[in-house]
């Protein structure tokens, strides 16, 4: 069994699947599942080693990170086992998944695998004992179904992970109050954490993470899907006032924004929280579109909420750039931003007003409008002078299918001849011909 | 040659599964060149002898009386403990005959079938991690042993079960297959420090066609509704608070006792089940998630009382109390009047 097993990743599982699936119509090998879905060469060239050695050449690296090798200890067992049967054989893999469901009983996923690996050791098929009830055997697929997913997008985060020092274009500064950021990847299940580092994000955690049963792009009330957009959390609901349901606590959002609420979306309630007590995790697609974490993790992404500040974007998936790229594309978007607040102090009107979108709304106001109502203002000032602090640029994904705008959210003080204000501003910019467009500016809600 | 084939109604009900041999495995130990041969012992081997002959023939008794007159001269003989471990749990005397074995596997640790045997009682308690580390032994002993190895494949397969249970929440309930795993009725290996060692023992003919009855495993489903709990359903309460109190003291009691015909009795025919379940998909899962806990304990402490004619309205906090789950809330039950008792028409969470 041994030497089958070493001959390849999925040779035994794969035959035992498939010999219980002629006779059971049911796949109820796991593993070998998980493995087959795995990047063949992902598992194969990223055994056991790479992992720890990647994280290692991180903190070798001069952009450190706290990056710790594993999410949490339940996952790092999970990863350890799978790379035991690689090395070790069955009987080190089970022992790392004891390991997993000594912390954690309720960890379905390590039951299954645990079966899995149980049945190869015995070498006698194994019939679920689920009853011979329609309902009952589709409900155990569904199941399998969701754990099956479930391992997926667990093991994906470690053998086909971003580079340790990755980072996303979805965040590209952080205002100074933003002390850390939380990014959503919904394709791969899983929410990271974000330091602010001088205005930088710095990856310092990230976590499994269950989305609405019916996935992502929150468009109605009920839809049980999870929204796309930028939010931020907007308070703490404490555990007292909950039910066992929502486990040590919640951090509401700011779902529908403006942009929700121009978009026509509704829904109210998107929350971020843990899960009933019985339960170590659920499966990826399965909330009524809240983002729900398991409790251990929760308890870790406490640490970095900060309610009223911390940006929770939400995003269909997250491209993720080495660093050099990735300032070079904040630092393209960076120059148009510039120009704009050159163009406007300048006082040329052309300049300045070139950078609005024709699609350019504001409150109702079209960019003609607009714009007339731009040049006589400004006719009679001798100077402009325009300051911006505390600024934010986060990427805002509308829908999988749209390209994202940049949501652009800063302090603004600005002084002129004859005027003198300030504000909280928020602009949302969009690519167009090649260049970067305003197609929305005002007060930030 | 030394064949039990356990031809158990269980075995039998494992033909309509997909796989006719899940668990159950017919035992071929050892070839006939041990057992052949007759001894000439002295008296305790008579004994042990006859002994064995009476165990065939199923007269038990008798059997260990014979094999007791014998130990009484040879106390550490190993075919005598041995047999005398089989009629044991023949007589369903599980924890006698895990003791017995026990003894062996300390006087002769190098002994495989011994531990074999205590696998099997302990795969029948449902204890497979003791099994498992017994047959391991088992095979220490003696790496060729095929049986244990057989057992220990078996035993893997229940607890790839059980772990599948676990990943899926199965109704425990469900589980057809027990462990059926093979009672060596033998020892094949000669024991190193017995009197009787020189000359193998006659071993007797087994009628291959008789049913040898297993070790009735020792379910860790727990017994449906005793009598006693299912009584106090019945019991009539008065149509006032204190009979609406009473009515739900004893579903909270029901519930933790995990008697769950008495529990499900509790509620009304006409009780709105929750999402307007189906009533039996709703007893159902009730059953179910009842089951699936080693241990429950419901207390109820009661905020109000309200009696208007047929109907009551209860409102306590519950305090629920499971294997691993805890919940503290505030439920509202409104019962209705039948007859003689309340019964559950409403529950909902909250005042």
């Amino acid at each position: 069994m041994a030497s089958v097993l070493s001959s390849g990743r999925s040779t035994i599982f794969l035959t035992l699947s498939l010999r219980v699936s002629n006779t059971m119509r049911l796949a109820l090998l796991q593993v070998g599942a998980v493995l087959a879905i795995m990047p063949g060469a992902a598992v194969m060239a990223q055994p056991a080693t790479t992992i720890a050695a990647t994280s290692a050449a991180t903190t070798a690296t001069a952009a450190a990170t706290s990056l710790p090798v594993y999410a949490n200890a339940v996952e790092g067992a999970l990863v350890r086992a799978l790379e035991r049967l690689k090395d070790g054989g069955i009987g080190p893999a089970l022992t790392e998944l004891d390991s997993a469901l000594a912390i954690n009983p309720n960890f379905r996923l390590g039951h299954l695998m645990r079966g899995d690996l149980l049945m190869a050791k015995s070498g006698v098929m194994v019939a679920l004992a689920g009853a011979p009830g329609v309902n009952q055997k589709a409900e155990m697929v569904a199941s399998i179904a969701n754990l099956r997913h479930e391992a997926q997008v667990r093991l994906t985060r470690y053998f086909d992970a971003p580079a340790p020092d990755a980072l996303p274009t979805a965040l590209l500064q952080l205002a100074p109050t933003q002390q850390h950021a939380l990014l959503l990847d919904m394709s791969r299940s899983r929410i990271y954490v974000f330091k602010n580092v001088d205005g930088k994000p710095q990856r310092v955690a990230d976590f499994y993470t269950t989305i609405g049963k019916r996935g992502m792009e929150k468009v109605r009330e009920g839809d049980q899907k999870t929204p796309v957009g930028v939010y931020h959390v907007t308070s703490t609901v404490a555990k007292e006032k909950l039910t066992d349901f929502y486990g040590p606590g919640a951090f509401p959002i700011n779902f529908p924004n403006d942009i929700d609420k121009r978009l026509g979306r509704t829904g109210s309630g998107i929350w971020i929280h843990g899960t009933p007590s019985d339960t170590y995790s659920r499966a990826p697609w399965a909330s009524d579109g809240c983002v729900v974490l398991t409790n251990d993790d929760f308890q870790q992404l406490v640490r970095y909420v900060d309610p009223g500040s911390t940006p929770v974007i939400i995003s269909p998936s997250v491209e993720w750039q080495a660093p050099s790229e990735w300032r070079a594309f904040g630092g393209a978007f960076d120059s148009y931003l510039n120009q704009w607040k050159r163009d406007w102090e300048s006082l040329n009107m052309d300049a300045y007003l070139d950078h609005y979108s024709q699609k350019f709304d504001a409150d109702g106001k079209g960019l003609n409008e607009w714009s007339a109502h731009k040049r006589r203002v400004n006719a009679p000032k001798t100077y402009v002078k325009v300051d911006v602090s505390n600024l934010s640029i986060f990427e805002y994904t509308t829908s999988a299918n749209q390209p994202p705008m940049m949501m652009v959210t800063f302090d603004q003080g600005y002084k002129s001849s004859n005027n003198s204000a300030k504000m909280k501003k928020r602009q949302y910019w969009q690519r167009e011909d090649g260049r970067w467009k305003i197609i929305y500016e005002g007060a930030a809600g | 040659m030394m064949l039990n084939q356990f031809m158990t109604p269980s075995r039998k009900s494992d033909a309509n599964l997909p796989f006719p041999r899940v668990i159950s495995r017919l035992v071929l130990a050892a070839s006939f060149a041990f057992g052949v041969c007759i001894s000439a012992m002295a008296a305790p081997a008579d004994d042990f002898k006859e002994g064995s002959r009476l165990y065939q023939q199923g007269k038990l008794d008798q059997a260990m009386a014979k094999v007791n007159t014998g130990l009484q001269q040879q106390p550490k003989d190993a075919q005598g403990r041995f047999l005398k471990g089989l009629i044991l749990t023949e007589q369903k005397k599980i924890t006698d005959a895990i003791q017995t074995f026990t003894g062996l596997t300390e006087d002769y640790p190098e002994l495989p079938e011994p531990y074999n045997n205590l696998a099997v009682l302990y795969a029948g308690q449902g204890n497979y991690d003791k099994a498992k580390a017994a047959l391991e032994l088992a095979i220490h002993t003696n790496p060729a042993y095929g049986t244990a190895h057989e057992n220990l494949g078996d035993i893997y397969a229940q607890l790839a079960r059980r772990a599948y249970d676990k990943a899926l929440q199965l109704d425990k309930s469900n589980a057809t297959a027990q462990s059926k795993l093979a009672l060596v009725k033998e020892m094949f290996t000669a024991p190193k420090s017995v009197p009787t060692a020189a000359a193998p023992v006659q071993v007797a003919k087994v009628d291959a066609a008789k049913p040898v009855a297993t070790p009735q495993p020792a379910t860790t489903v727990p017994a449906a509704a005793t009598p006693a709990t299912t009584a106090t359903t019945g019991a009539p309460s008065p149509a006032n608070e204190e009979g609406a109190k009473a009515t739900v003291l004893a579903w909270a009691k029901a519930w933790s006792t995990k008697n769950v015909p008495a529990y499900l009795g509790f509620y009304a025919a006409t009780f709105e089940t929750p999402d307007g379940l189906a009533r039996a998909a709703w007893e159902a899962q009730r059953k179910e998630r009842i089951e699936r806990q080693k241990s429950i304990n419901v207390d109820v402490a009661f905020r109000s009382v309200k009696v208007k004619g047929d109907e009551a309205v209860v409102v306590f906090r519950q305090s629920y109390r499971a294997d691993t789950v805890k919940s503290d809330n505030t439920k509202t039950i409104r019962l209705v009047r039948a007859g003689d008792k309340w019964l559950v028409q409403s529950e909902r969470s909250g005042g």
